[in-house]
């Protein structure tokens, strides 16, 4: 018999084991179905979340926590044990105004289209701009999540400035950036209960790419704010988050630029990214994506418009600072002069309508990709890899030999601007699904061998563990769990996500 | 070959509201547009310039702001635009629109071709573009849902009808009215955008047109009156069809044969 708490306990944390309510809890983005809990827990404030974790610790009861369950790796899909959903921390207080912008603190379930519109309001922007807007920011912390303005203002990550977060002990830890600074790779957290927590930074292998969404993060000095972010729920709850909010720029346009064939593409995106570091060059977009030839071809039906000699597009979001519109938009037409991109080849949107007609566009490439699938009834195999700068070219080979001397049928689009494109192979038949799936771990190692990500974005979560082993090797799923011991004793949160559970026991 | 395209500025919205005490729609905080399917005529216009050769110009008659969808219109391509704006002829109604429109379309005279999308999704009257050509004695082709042929001198092109097509042929020049099934329109283009930006359109004012009598313009010269407006309740008669998919299906069906839909 499982002790729950007093009943007035059990009213204001929400217990419920209704099979049919606790069902709804577990779906979310991956397509993954193999979720099952014994009960959902719906706390209201963090000393709740406390007690709630204190007493399942002392029961070995496993946690899975649950935001906007957006996620497409089954992070928040539990495997028995107890749900802790976070809907009812969902405080956005005021946003703070400062010089530079402003910042703000909110409750991990705020969602973030409701923080978007609010710092539009108060004229701010959140700079990570992760598409799944009803996803929530706990979530978006705990995943790092990133989106298509990362190229410019990178992922979730640099813009946490301070976290609140409850240990499955029921101690509670109150971290700020630039407060505390390690000294030899020795990370201390300092808990409620007045005990420091220490912990060796993981060692793992350094990585030289500029997103990333797989394991835990570790560079050296590192902040230990940032070993929370990117956790995935193993480390602890996150009960409150203070993010940083930027100066909203004038005005955004968008343009798409197509090429005649993919190297031009590649090469117009290797030097738009060389001049964005360059602080000569005002104008670096905010985005930076690709799509290629075949994306293109399947999108001709809807967007007759893309011109016939097109076989590559880059897509970008440009915003300017009050009066510098015309001195934007001269940069990019003198820029594609030099490149030889011809007038009809670009299209520019600025107006809402028209903007809306780009993001169609773009969105409707996924949506075209998931017809295809359910007609054919194999599923689709993704891939999810950025590599470092240098090997971007090669990797590019890498992917379009494979694809090609198997006779696939592929697309690759995406987030050019980090080089972390994206690999969509549709199989016609089962043998082609199985080749599709191992060409997908070849892609990996070649990209792991180039100081590359297993995931960029999409995490690991519970379905992407054999591309961790790839990335970190059994030494290094050992050290994550040596790290989460550390923090999480009786080993109860988000069992599974990042690394198999045999490494917990 | 000459085109002139007549255009118009609407609100972003298709949930527009009105002052009830006035009658008049509530244009604070709402963004302006061009009107959706005034991109078509434009983009039918540019597709034959492309052909043809020669220049497309827009018209449009409204408020000073109403630049901006001029501007829009020079970004994706049009040569040039015109801005008719005069207190005098604030308020008109389709017929005194048409009126006007012509005056402005005699007095620059050289053109071949108008056109105009099929209806402003404000008023939806679909009343001008028609009004225009009988004002100029022209012939209509309406609602076009494709041009099969054009040269100089005429254009053959298919009318849009409930139940299939009619093809038209006419002497230029001539008015047609465009529905979407004919293009899809492009956007502007980053030069077309940094041209647009600096355009200046041409503004005339009822003084710049010969003969314009403004007894016909305006609100008192606008035959049309409105005597109330008012938004109408919405309402909600569905009917919630329950069980599994097969079950509902057999319900509907039945329902769709008692209301002799099918049969």
């Amino acid at each position: 018999m499982l002790g729950y708490p007093a009943e007035e306990e059990a009213a204001a944390l929400l217990i419920k084991i209704d099979p049919s309510v606790i069902t709804g809890y577990l779906e979310d983005a991956s397509g993954f179905t193999q979720g099952y809990a014994e009960r959902l827990v719906i706390p209201e404030t963090e000393s709740e979340v406390a007690e709630y974790l204190k007493q399942a610790s002392r029961k070995k009861e496993s946690i899975t926590i649950v935001g906007g369950r957006t996620g497409v790796s089954a992070g928040c899909i539990a495997q028995g044990g107890t749900l802790l959903s976070m809907e009812r921390l969902d405080t956005l207080n005021k946003i703070e105004l400062t010089g530079e912008g402003g910042w703000v603190t909110l409750g991990p379930a705020v969602r973030l289209e409701t923080l978007i519109s609010a710092a539009s309001q108060a004229g701010l922007l959140y700079g990570p701009d992760p598409t799944e807007k009803t996803g929530t920011l706990g979530g978006n912390a705990s995943t790092n999540a990133s989106g298509g303005r990362s190229f410019k203002y990178g992922a979730t990550r640099e813009h946490v400035l301070a976290l609140t977060a409850v240990l499955s002990t029921g101690e509670i830890l109150r971290l700020e950036r630039g407060r505390s600074r390690t000294s030899q790779d020795l990370l201390k957290f300092p808990l409620s209960s007045g005990r420091t927590l220490e912990c060796q930074r993981p060692l793992l292998p350094s990585l030289e790419v500029t997103k990333n969404a797989a394991g835990y993060f570790s560079v050296p000095d590192m902040d230990p704010i940032d070993l929370l972010i990117g956790m995935d729920g193993t480390l602890a709850v996150i009960t409150s988050l203070k993010l940083k909010l930027l100066r909203a720029p004038a005005g955004r346009f968008t343009l798409a630029v197509f090429f005649p064939d993919m190297p031009s593409a590649v090469d117009c995106a290797a030097i738009i990214r060389n001049q964005t570091k360059d602080s000569a060059f005002q104008t670096g977009p905010a985005s930076l994506e690709f799509m290629d030839q075949q994306a293109l071809d399947l999108l001709r039906p809807e967007f007759p418009n893309i011109p016939d000699i097109s076989r590559a597009v880059l897509l970008m979001e440009q915003e300017y600072s009050p009066g510098k519109q015309d001195e934007a938009l001269a940069q990019w037409s003198e820029f594609l002069d030099q490149r030889g991109v011809s007038e009809n080849m670009i299209w520019y949107a600025e107006t809402e309508p028209d903007v809306r007609r780009l993001q169609e566009f773009r969105h409707a490439l996924p949506e075209a990709v998931n017809r295809l699938v359910r007609q054919r009834n194999f599923p689709k195999v993704g891939t999810d890899m950025a590599v470092p700068e240098k090997a971007f070219p090669e990797m590019l080979n890498i992917y379009r030999r494979g694809l090609e001397s198997l006779g696939l049928q592929y697309l690759i689009f995406g987030h050019i601007g980090e080089c972390h494109l994206h690999v969509n192979i549709l199989p016609r038949q089962a043998s082609e699904f199985q080749a599709a799936k191992d060409l997908y771990l070849q892609f990996a190692r070649e990209a792991v061998a180039r100081g590359g990500t297993v995931s960029a974005e999409h995490g690991i979560g519970k379905i992407k563990h054999a591309f961790m082993e790839i990335m970190v090797g059994e030494p290094g799923l050992r050290e994550m769990a040596r790290v989460k011991r550390i923090f999480d004793p009786a080993g109860i949160l988000n069992r599974g996500n990042i690394f198999p559970e045999k490494y917990l026991d | 070959m000459n085109i002139i395209v007549l255009i118009k500025q609407v609100v972003a919205t298709t949930n527009v509201k009105i002052n009830h005490d006035t009658g008049t729609l509530i244009r604070d905080g709402v963004e302006s547009i061009m009107n959706p399917f005034d991109e078509y005529a434009i983009e039918e216009g540019l597709r034959i310039k492309e052909k043809l050769g020669g220049k497309v110009t827009v018209i449009t008659m409204g408020p000073p702001m109403s630049k901006e969808i001029i501007r829009k219109a020079i970004g994706m391509g049009a040569d040039e635009g015109y801005l008719i704006t005069d207190k005098q002829i604030a308020g008109s109604d389709t017929w005194a629109t048409a009126y006007t429109l012509a005056q402005v379309l005699k007095k620059i005279g050289d053109y071949q071709l108008i056109i105009t999308g099929k209806q402003a999704v404000d008023g939806d009257t679909a009343q001008v573009g028609p009004e225009v050509a009988a004002c100029l004695d022209l012939p209509i082709i309406s609602w076009v849902r494709k041009i099969e042929e054009i040269s100089e001198t005429a254009i053959r092109a298919e009318r849009l009808m409930e139940d299939g097509y009619d093809v038209v042929e006419s002497p230029l020049p001539a008015l047609i009215s465009v529905v979407k099934e004919i293009n899809e329109p492009r956007l502007e283009s980053l030069k077309g955008k940094m041209k647009a930006k600096k355009y200046e359109p041409i503004v005339w004012g009822v003084g710049d047109m010969p003969d314009f009598d403004t007894a016909q313009v305006g609100l008192q010269g606008s035959p049309t009156r409105v005597v109330k407006t008012f938004t109408p309740a919405r309402e909600y008669n569905g009917e919630r069809i329950e069980g599994n998919a097969a079950q509902a299906a057999a319900v509907l069906s039945q329902k769709i044969k008692a209301l002799n839909i099918i049969k």
